[in-house]
């Protein structure tokens, strides 16, 4: 029978880190991932993508969204369903805002989704993750920012949230470490800001991403504008992004073409995705210190762990029970019980926290790694605030990768004691996220005047319209709230397990920031003669909105998610407090290590990847350091 | 003497704004007539698109300048009842689906972006519109590595003179 050194479940970009860690010091690793595993299928998933009317984050990846739709699909026949944005929105909250009722009358949410909502939860959970081998990186932008150093003392400098464990200067160090593994490209001169600094002789793995033409044009539109922060005044400066994208190519890698679908899916594998690191730790060889002859790493895909096992004496985890099964429904199912000295869970935000609340015990009560009762708590996201408009220049969106530049001098300030802070990705798509463009656009021009919906009059106006869009996406900083929090539904997946039911709402703090961020959009728009097409949908119930507070008024806007979905087992100091160490070593349990954006203890405003493959780093050192005490 | 295809490929050209060469590259590989005739059988009734190429190259044929044919179709001036259990108008929805078609990839007979379905990848990646924007369709890039920090090639330069 084969034995390992370490089980780790989920095969995202945090398993992968850890698994090539471990193998790369010797350690036999056995990785579970709950979705599929074929690392050839970029071609279907493009296809998938292309065909797809709304392109979703989720649209190109099994189970694909086209079976969500029928009945015979749903959540509780699905072996391992993902969570999919695919949902009907409409419940009594959104009455009072003035959102329009489904015709039917109808107040289901997520029919279709795995993820159920609390009937007293305000908003529903506006991102969504993958289950597959590679995770959610399939569908990540590439955004590799590094949080500030005062995003890691919140509490301390602001009054809110909780202050993270570590020392901002460890954590630059394995930023460095996750730069070299993601191979970002950027230019260092570019990213020293707000406190963010790096040694002297460092440089990132790649020269940076061209600044899209459109970024160029807004950064000479804003030249000169200062924005008033209560009191403080802030220069809104267009920063180059550093991003997870190949800007050359190299050894076996492809060099960004800029095809302007990063989300969901790159077609050329310019992008870094997770399966990456996976393929680098599956063919690790098997040399003379290889005593088993066998590879370090294997990884079971369509493998879904189900329980955590406790010994009542030791508290240690001592077994995962898994389910493997070979079709998406309806198929065979293979139960079996696997051992290691150590447990890594790395399933992200969600589906970590189902298998701890499903893992409840007499020893474990309340779940595992939950004598706190903060498993599940503290649930935030980065809220988006979309806006929209028509340059007065020629921009020529709907090139390059998504997004190439940000403004991120608004990150920071002391207004964070009042109001959440906000970066602001500048988008290349033109309005395709925020209003469908081009079909849209093409649509409203072929209904209107027919003298001019054909020929040379409709290559002008398309041409003029499509030509001057651009969208700013505020990407707000949520604080935790314990009420914001994942438990365990009344409600099964195919196999049998609870599935995840979520309560969330934006808060105070974020609402705030939304008010400022739309404060902001109209004195840049104002400086830049930008014509605001900034509209939110209140008619259709499939778009959730907020009420925010701007100078008195009242006014709703439609939010979104920015797929940042963290915090449900934060890290601190206190056991009474946090689930995870420093190290992301379960307090309850020594030989168990949570991974991933589930413990942040607050958000800041960068993108988390870089952040969570940075813990990963630190977390498999001291998986190693543990390991080798067992002997 | 035109032939079937050469009268689709004039009435899109016609209708899009796009070069006649251009639209038939996209055409090459989207096979937008085949899929047209399809689909709007389904949902204009059978032989409504052929009815539609054949009055256009009556039109045409007749000394009617392919523009000024366009312009009546989308104006409705040549609608007549549509067949039994199908509400679309033959030809002004009809001329207005197939231009949403080819421009976006995606079909409706209601010219609705909500309600469009895109039949093939070919028939989104090889859409019209992204010319007209000087760009290209998502995940369809041929332009080189940070060509994207420059203007793009002139308007005439995408489609066609």
């Amino acid at each position: 029978m084969k034995t390992y050194d370490v089980i780790i479940v989920g095969a995202g970009i945090a398993g992968a880190i850890m698994a090539r860690e471990l193998a790369k010091a010797g350690k036999y690793v056995l990785i579970l991932e709950a979705g599929p595993g074929d690392t050839s299928s970029r071609q279907d998933y493009m296809s998938q993508f292309y065909t797809a009317t709304i392109k979703l984050p989720e649209g190109p990846y099994p189970p694909y969204s086209a079976s969500n739709t029928d009945d015979s699909s749903l959540p509780d026949k699905l072996y391992a369903q993902r969570y999919t944005s695919l949902m009907q929105f409409n419940w009594p909250p959104y009455d009072q805002r003035g959102t329009a009722k489904w015709d039917d009358g109808i107040v289901t949410f997520n029919k279709y989704s795995h993820v159920l909502a609390d009937p007293d939860s305000q908003l529903p959970l506006l991102s969504t993750y993958e289950r597959l081998v590679g995770g959610t990186t399939w569908h990540w932008l590439g955004t590799s920012l590094r949080l500030l150093p005062s995003d890691l003392k919140t509490r301390t400098s602001f009054g809110y949230g909780a202050d993270w464990p570590i020392p901002y200067e460890e954590l630059s160090d394995d930023y460095m470490q996750a730069e070299e593994l993601i191979k970002v490209s950027a230019d260092k001169k570019d990213q020293d800001y707000l406190g963010i600094t790096f040694k002297p002789d460092y440089q990132y793995p790649k020269e940076a991403i061209v600044r899209s033409y459109s970024d160029q044009q807004l950064d000479k539109l804003m030249a000169g504008l200062s924005l008033d922060f209560d009191g403080e005044v802030l220069k809104p400066s267009v920063n180059s992004t550093p991003q997870g994208r190949n800007s050359v190519a190299g050894e076996g890698e492809t060099a960004c073409m800029g095809n302007n679908s990063c989300i969901p899916l790159c077609p050329i594998g310019a992008k870094y995705d997770a399966t990456r690191t996976l393929v680098e730790a599956l063919s690790l060889p098997i040399d003379k210190n290889n005593t088993n002859k066998r590879p370090f790493v294997e990884l079971r895909a369509r493998t879904v762990a189900c329980r955590l096992n406790v010994d009542p004496q030791t508290n240690r985890i001592v077994s995962v029970f898994a389910k493997t099964y070979d079709r998406e429904q309806s198929g065979n199912v293979r139960e079996q019980t696997l051992t290691a000295p150590v447990i890594v869970v790395a399933a992200h935000a969600i589906e970590t926290v189902r298998l701890l609340l499903n893992s409840k015990s007499e020893r474990a009560p309340k779940g595992v790694a939950n004598s706190s009762g903060q498993v599940g708590r503290n649930l935030m996201d980065h809220i988006v605030y979309l806006s929209w408009g028509r340059s007065p220049v020629p921009l020529y969106p709907f090139r390059g990768p998504r997004s190439t530049s940000g403004i991120e001098s608004l990150r920071d300030g002391k207004f964070r004691s009042k109001h959440a802070a906000f970066r602001v990705d500048i988008g290349n798509e033109g309005w395709g996220w925020s209003a469908g463009a081009p079909a849209t656009t093409v649509a409203s021009v072929l209904k209107g005047d027919p003298g001019k919906a054909y020929g040379s009059e409709l290559v002008r106006t398309l041409n003029d319209q499509l030509t001057r869009m651009m969208r700013f996406c505020f990407l707000v900083e949520q604080e935790p709230l314990a009420r914001n929090r994942v438990t365990q539904a009344s409600a099964w997946d195919g196999l049998g397990n609870a599935r995840a039911q979520v309560t969330y709402e934006a808060g105070d703090y974020a609402l705030k920031g939304i008010a400022k961020a739309i404060k902001t959009t109209r004195a840049i728009f104002r400086h830049c003669g930008i014509e605001d097409f900034t509209e939110p949908n209140l008619a259709d119930p499939g778009y959730p909105s907020v009420t925010v507070d701007v100078d008195g008024a009242a006014q709703h806007v439609n939010v979104y998610g920015a797929g940042h979905i963290m915090g449900t087992y934060r890290m601190g100091t206190d056991p009474a407090q946090a689930v995870v160490n420093s190290d992301q070593q379960s307090f309850d349990h020594p030989n168990l290590f949570l991974l991933g954006s589930g413990t942040f203890p607050t958000v800041g405003t960068a993108n988390p990847t870089l952040t969570i493959a940075a813990l990963a780093f630190r977390a498999s050192r001291a998986v190693l350091k543990q390991l080798a005490a067992l002997r | 003497m035109q032939t079937r295809r050469d009268t689709f490929l004039l009435l899109v050209a016609t209708l899009s704004g796009v070069s006649l060469p251009n639209v038939t590259i996209a055409d090459d590989v989207a096979d937008y007539l085949g899929n047209f005739v399809s689909l709007a059988d389904k949902d204009f009734g059978p032989g409504q698109a052929e009815e539609l190429l054949k009055l256009f190259n009556s039109l045409v044929s007749q000394g009617m300048p392919a523009g000024d044919a366009v312009h009546g179709l989308l104006a409705g001036r040549f609608d007549r009842k549509p067949p039994p259990g199908y509400p679309q108008q033959p030809y002004g929805d009809i001329t207005r689906a197939l231009s949403l078609f080819v421009l976006t990839g995606g079909w409706s007979a209601q010219c609705d972006p909500e309600q469009m379905i895109i039949p093939s990848s070919d028939a989104y990646t090889q859409s019209l519109v992204w010319l007209i924007a000087q760009a290209h369709a998502q995940g369809n890039s041929n332009a080189g590595p940070q060509s994207w920090g420059d203007l793009p090639d002139a308007l005439s330069t995408f489609i066609g003179g």
